[in-house]
C-alpha cells in the first residue's frame, strides 16, 4: 500500500506539473497578450495596467505563502480582497464607460 | 496508424503487465485478507495506470496543438488580444488550485476548510468577467441597432411604373 501511495502521489504531481508548463508554454506561444494592457483603440489603459499588477502581485503572494507553509489553505488578508474588488470596480466603470459614454455616442453620431 | 489506436494499445499492454505482476507478487493464496490486499493494489495501480494514459493523450494532444488554447484569454468579436478579465480568473483559478494540490499532497487528506476570502476573491473575479462580458454584448448590440441600414433600391419594372403613373393620372382625370 504505501508503494501506492508514493506512485499515485509521483505521478499526479508529475502530471499536474506538465500541463501547467506546457498550457503556459501553448499560451505564450499561441496567444496574443498585447490586449492585457490596451483598450481596444490601442492606447495604454491605466485601469487594465492596475488590475493585472494587482492579479499578479495577489496570485505570487498566495503562491509563495502556500510553498512556505504548506500545511493548510491559507487566509487572504482583507485589505487584499478589497482592493481587488475596488480595482475590479475601475475596471469596469472604464470599460462601461469607454462603451457606453459620451465618446462613443460622438463617434456614432458622426 | 490512428493516434487513438495507438494509446489504446499502449494502455492495454500495460494494464496487461500489471496484471502478470500482480498476479505473481508473492504472498499466501489461501489467505483470503493477502488476496483481497493484491486485489486492492492491483486496482490501485490500474487506475493509476489508467489516470496516467489519460493524461499523457491530453498532454500530447495539447503540445501538438489539436487541442487549441489560443482561446483560452483572448475575446471574440471586435477587442482584438488578450481579456484582462479572463486572464485573472485563468490566474487565480490556477493558483488556488495548485495550493489545494499542494496541501492535499502534504497532508494526504483534504483541507478542513476553505478561507472564505478564498471564495470571494473567486467570486469576485468571476462575476467581474460575468459583467465585462455583458458590457461587451451590450455594445456590440447598441452598435448594430444604431447603424443606419439605406434602403435596397427599387426593382426596374417598379420604377418605371412609378414614372408612367403622372401620364397615365393625367389622361384618366
Amino acid at each position: 500500500m504505501r508503494l501506492l501511495e508514493i506512485t499515485a502521489r509521483w505521478e499526479l504531481t508529475i502530471l499536474i506539473m506538465s500541463f501547467g508548463l506546457v498550457t503556459l508554454w501553448r499560451l505564450f506561444k499561441s496567444a496574443s497578450f498585447a490586449g492585457l494592457v490596451r483598450s481596444n483603440d490601442g492606447s495604454l489603459s491605466p485601469g487594465r495596467i492596475q488590475l493585472l499588477m494587482l492579479t499578479v502581485l495577489t496570485a505570487l503572494q498566495y503562491l509563495l505563502a502556500t510553498l512556505r507553509d504548506p500545511s493548510h489553505l491559507h487566509s487572504l488578508p482583507s485589505g487584499i480582497v478589497a482592493a481587488v474588488g475596488g480595482s475590479q470596480m475601475l475596471y469596469l466603470g472604464a470599460k462601461a464607460w469607454n462603451s457606453f459614454g459620451p465618446k462613443r455616442n460622438n463617434s456614432e453620431e458622426q | 496508424m490512428k493516434p487513438e489506436t495507438k494509446y489504446i494499445l499502449m494502455g492495454a499492454l500495460v494494464l496487461v503487465i500489471l496484471g502478470f505482476i500482480l498476479a505473481y507478487l508473492p504472498g499466501d493464496k489461501a489467505s483470503t485478507e493477502i488476496a483481497l490486499n493484491k486485489l486492492k493494489i492491483a486496482t490501485g495501480f490500474t487506475l493509476l495506470a489508467l489516470v496516467f494514459l489519460f493524461g499523457f493523450a491530453v498532454l500530447v494532444y495539447i503540445a501538438n496543438g489539436s487541442i487549441d488554447l489560443s482561446d483560452l484569454l483572448s475575446e471574440t468579436g471586435d477587442s482584438k488580444g488578450a481579456s484582462m478579465s479572463r486572464f485573472q480568473l485563468l490566474i487565480f483559478t490556477l493558483v488556488i488550485a495548485l495550493s489545494l494540490f499542494l496541501v492535499v499532497v502534504s497532508k494526504m487528506q483534504f483541507p478542513d476548510s476553505i478561507p472564505p476570502e478564498i471564495l470571494t476573491l473567486l467570486g469576485i473575479s468571476a462575476s467581474t468577467y460575468a459583467v465585462s462580458k455583458g458590457i461587451q454584448m451590450s455594445a456590440t448590440q447598441t452598435t448594430t441597432t444604431t447603424a443606419v441600414v439605406p434602403p435596397p433600391p427599387l426593382p426596374a419594372e417598379v420604377q418605371v411604373t412609378t414614372t408612367t403613373q403622372p401620364g397615365s393620372g393625367a389622361a384618366g382625370g
